[in-house]
């Protein structure tokens, strides 16, 4: 697999000496979608205007399959850089109707061409009929489509999609997610998705890259993210947590749940990191814990639980457990855990 | 590049901002003989008559344009959604042409005084109508439509929510106006009033018409009788002492009180439908002022322009009739496309600036249209001749080029009209989003292609709404082309004012008619744009 992207200790740091981005390594592999997550203000969409070439970096080398477009004494404009770019609010024409605003990029097209496109990719993004309309007359859901459909309309080699669900109500917003990472596996499009909203990278992505004040702090996928974090504040950003104090040797670990697996071999006192999932109840009027509050919401609950001089524990359960506040339970947990030394 | 820009920012300020400084120069240092001799002649009537006529019509706008506004807001009656925005229409009618139709009617050779006098006898009392309170009953007509469309939209913005909690806290709907809907509109009624009062500053025609001596009146008067631009000059930057502290006094206020309410998918104040006789009071009252206002005016100038046309033993120079046209669309059409020319260029240039000083420069370039027109007048007149005459001290040229020039007018019109085409040269600037140009870059385009297709269709239609306005402006304009035309350069305006001032009411209505009818385009410019878009 070749590299569509690769960033090399790029910094940029505007007026007032604040550094947005502190030295970033990034690769995204040809076809791959990549999600830059992270807290607002972090340098994820800087990074990304970065790629784009809307901003110039102080020092570091961005490559585009295989061509440098910005390193010491080589610059080269957004305009011949190929990469399509979806805003937030879509940034559509608005004195343009959708098919005007999609044919924009195509101007080295026949008509005949150009019009072919139109309807491929109006189709693609499931807009037939809609090419005359202004943006104006579409929805929010629709303008982003159309958005995205402009962005690809030069099949460019990489599309750049900038917190692209943020203005859209959260039902909508998982519809669009699948149907954006279905259009963009489709169209075979390296894609960079800056977000922060760890659901979204965690489900969209290939490869998640968590970012923090400026630096990566983690690259991988979802999975390796989600279960070997690199730090406590990895593990913090990615879900819900809960930390429980123990003693480590090897491959395990002693606390208040009994002898943990762990995921990697450590050894001292450490804190284990124990998703709510991962939490197993049993009804036991002999255990040392009592069920605190249910929240339910449907399609899962989550159960505080507490003990005499422990921490409390949220648990994630199914609904089919008839689980009341009051009940004493004991609490075993599901799978290998992380640790970090205390 | 940068450079560049702020060259342009700076020479563009400095060219349009000069005669202010020409006029605002005396105020530094006063010349006591010519004080002296105002005083002695009729400075302190000229003072209270001006700051009494702005008051009266500052509050008469007030009353009428804000109860016309609630009642078209708050209330369902029959033709309310027509009202709505005929309302607006008298603001097509300068206050010259009102002022003369009302004199021609009320005064004592009009219809209304012969017809009291055979009714009560030849001695019967009739209010004069030659008055200041005559001038503020025009200047209120013609002008409150500026309060009654801000404050139209300030109730418009408001939310339904806080009228409806202050009535679920028990308040009748009249007092929940009172004490709730009338304070948050505060900032745009001020703005309003302050619009009018610095109109009512401007006017010379309708208070000479009436026997008014207010402060342009006498700016005029003084230029004329004798000439004396010292004189003139002086007055004058009273005048500009005088808006520049309205202006300040308005913006200290509004500072103050910003209120902001959620905009967007709030919920609108449901207007309530009247029944029986108050539905029929409330079409009633909108159709009396804007019968007054416009309806009746228009009517009497047509009348008399049908009756003129029939009967020609009354001198005119209507054989020039197609000069004075000529003239007129061709003065409006280069000072509009000159305006919007450098509205362009500055708001271009300042849409990359952040800087305080640059902001500030573009807000000194565009102080002129809140300046009396006399002022304006007075100042580009003083920089003219100054300008003349070190040219001819220095030998360069041997007559006077700049005064009673075109050239001299047009750029009086510019440093007057340059706000109207910025302020909506900027709102459709503001339509081209970074976000835009960045899309558009990242899609291939370069910098001509971006202009040509993002740009350009973009602005096109702030730019023309800029163009008609200030065209229609021109075409209306008063005291800055009476004093800055050149020789025999006569607009309609022009000879509407020369022959109302001699009492020739039907010659008068000929031009007059022409110019309402121009002026009726921006009002209905104005009504498409709806409320987005407050005139100025």
């Amino acid at each position: 697999m070749s590299l569509a992207i690769t960033l090399s200790g790029v910094r940029k740091t505007y007026d007032g000496g604040v550094a947005a981005v502190d030295g970033v390594d990034l690769t995204a592999t040809e076809g791959a979608l990549v999600a830059l997550l992270g807290p607002s203000g972090c340098g994820k969409t800087t990074t990304l205007r970065l790629v784009a070439g809307l901003e110039r970096p102080d020092s570091g080398v961005i490559t585009i399959c295989g061509h440098t477009v910005a390193d010491t004494t080589t610059w080269v404009p957004p305009e011949q850089r190929q990469v399509g770019l979806v805003f937030q609010d879509g940034a559509l024409f608005p004195h343009l109707t959708v098919a005007e605003n999609i044919s924009f990029a195509l101007t080295r097209t026949t008509r005949a061409g150009r019009t072919q496109r139109i309807a491929e990719l109006l189709d693609l993004v499931g807009l037939n009929g809609l090419a005359a309309r202004y943006p104006h007359q579409l929805s929010g859901g629709q303008q982003q489509r159309v958005a995205l459909a402009r962005a690809l309309a030069s099949r460019p080699a990489v599309v750049l999609l900038d917190e692209p669900f943020a203005n859209l109500d959260a039902a909508l917003r998982v519809e669009l997610r699948e149907e954006v990472a279905r259009i963009l596996r489709s169209a075979g499009t390296t894609a960079v998705l800056v977000t922060h909203d760890q659901q979204e990278a965690l489900s969209m992505a290939d490869q998640v890259a968590l970012m923090v004040d400026g630096r990566i702090v983690q690259c991988g996928t979802p999975q390796q993210l989600y279960t070997h974090p690199s730090s406590r504040a990895v593990a913090n950003l990615l879900g819900e947590t809960n930390w429980i104090p123990g003693e480590a040797s090897g491959m395990t670990a002693s606390s208040c749940l009994g002898t943990l697996c762990l995921t990697a071999p450590v050894s001292g006192s450490v804190d284990v990191l124990v998703r709510p999932e991962q939490l197993i109840l049993h009804p036991d009027e002999a255990a040392p814990w009592t069920v605190t509050q249910v929240r339910y919401f449907g399609h899962d609950q989550i159960v505080t639980v507490s003990a005499d001089g422990l921490p409390s524990l949220r648990a994630r359960l199914g609904t089919h457990e008839p689980i009341v506040a009051g009940l004493r339970v004991a609490v075993a947990v599901h799978g290998r855990v992380s640790a970090f030394a205390r | 590049m940068i450079r560049i820009r702020h060259a342009l920012l700076a020479s563009l300020t400095v060219l349009v901002a000069a005669p202010l400084l020409f006029v605002a120069a005396p105020l530094l240092r006063p010349s006591t003989a010519i004080w002296q001799h105002l005083w002695e002649t009729r400075l302190l009537e000229m003072l209270i008559q001006t700051l009494t006529l702005a008051g009266t019509v500052g509050l008469g706008t007030l009353l009428l344009g804000t109860s016309l506004a609630w009642l078209v807001s708050a209330y369902r009656f029959p033709g309310r959604d027509w009202l709505t925005w005929m309302l607006v229409l008298p603001l097509a009618m300068p206050s010259y042409v009102l002022g003369f139709v009302f004199m021609a009617t009320f005064d004592i050779a009009g219809p209304v005084q012969s017809a009291w006098r055979n009714w009560f006898g030849f001695d019967a009392w009739f209010p004069e109508i030659r008055s200041p309170g005559g001038a503020a009953i025009v200047l209120t007509l013609v002008w409150y439509p500026y309060v009654y469309l801000l404050a139209r939209a300030a109730f418009a913005e408001q939310s339904a929510v806080t009228f409806d909690a202050a009535r679920a806290m028990g308040l009748r709907r009249s007092m929940a106006f009172v004490r709730l809907v009338l304070p948050l509109a505060r900032p745009s009624l001020a703005a309003g009033v302050t619009l009018v009062m610095l109109e009512t500053l401007t006017d010379f025609a309708t208070v000479r018409f009436f026997n008014v001596m207010t402060l342009s009146e006498g700016v005029f008067r003084i230029w004329e009788g004798m000439m004396d631009r010292a004189a003139a000059l002086e007055l004058a930057s009273l005048l500009l002492f005088i808006g520049l502290g309205l202006i300040l006094i308005e913006r200290g206020l509004r500072g103050q009180a910003r209120f902001t309410q959620l905009r967007g998918s709030v919920q609108r104040l449901t207007p309530v439908p009247l029944q029986g006789w108050r539905a029929l009071a409330a079409t009633g009252a909108c159709l009396l002022v804007l019968g007054v206002a416009f309806v009746l005016p228009s009517l009497q100038l047509i009348g008399w322009t049908l009756a003129k046309l029939r009967n020609t033993t009354i001198p005119t120079a209507e054989g020039v009739a197609g000069r004075y046209i000529v003239v007129t669309l061709g003065l409006a059409a280069s000072a509009a496309l000159l305006t919007a020319l450098v509205a362009l260029i500055l708001a271009v240039c300042s849409r990359f600036e952040d800087g305080r000083l640059w902001r500030g420069l573009v807000r000194v370039a565009t102080l002129g249209y809140a300046l009396p027109g006399a002022v304006i007048a007075v100042g580009t007149l003083s920089l003219l001749a100054a300008l003349d005459h070190t040219l001819l001290a220095g030998g360069v040229v041997g007559t006077m080029i700049f005064t009673g020039s075109l050239t001299g007018l047009l750029y009086a019109y510019l440093v007057r009209f340059l706000a109207i085409a910025y302020s909506s040269t900027e709102a459709s600037l503001d339509k081209v989003t970074p976000q835009l140009v960045e899309a558009a870059r990242c899609m291939g385009a370069g910098q001509a292609r971006i202009i040509r297709r993002i740009h350009t269709p973009l602005v096109r239609a702030g730019l023309l709404a800029g163009v008609i306005l200030v065209f229609v402006d021109v075409m209306k304009e008063l005291p800055v082309t009476l004093m800055l035309r050149p020789f025999g350069m006569d607009t309609l305006a022009i000879w509407t004012y020369m022959l109302a001032a001699e009492s020739f009411w039907q010659a008068a209505a000929i031009p007059a008619l022409f110019i309402v009818g121009a002026g009726v385009v921006p009002v209905i410019l104005l009504v498409r744009a709806g409320d987005r878009l407050v005139l100025r």
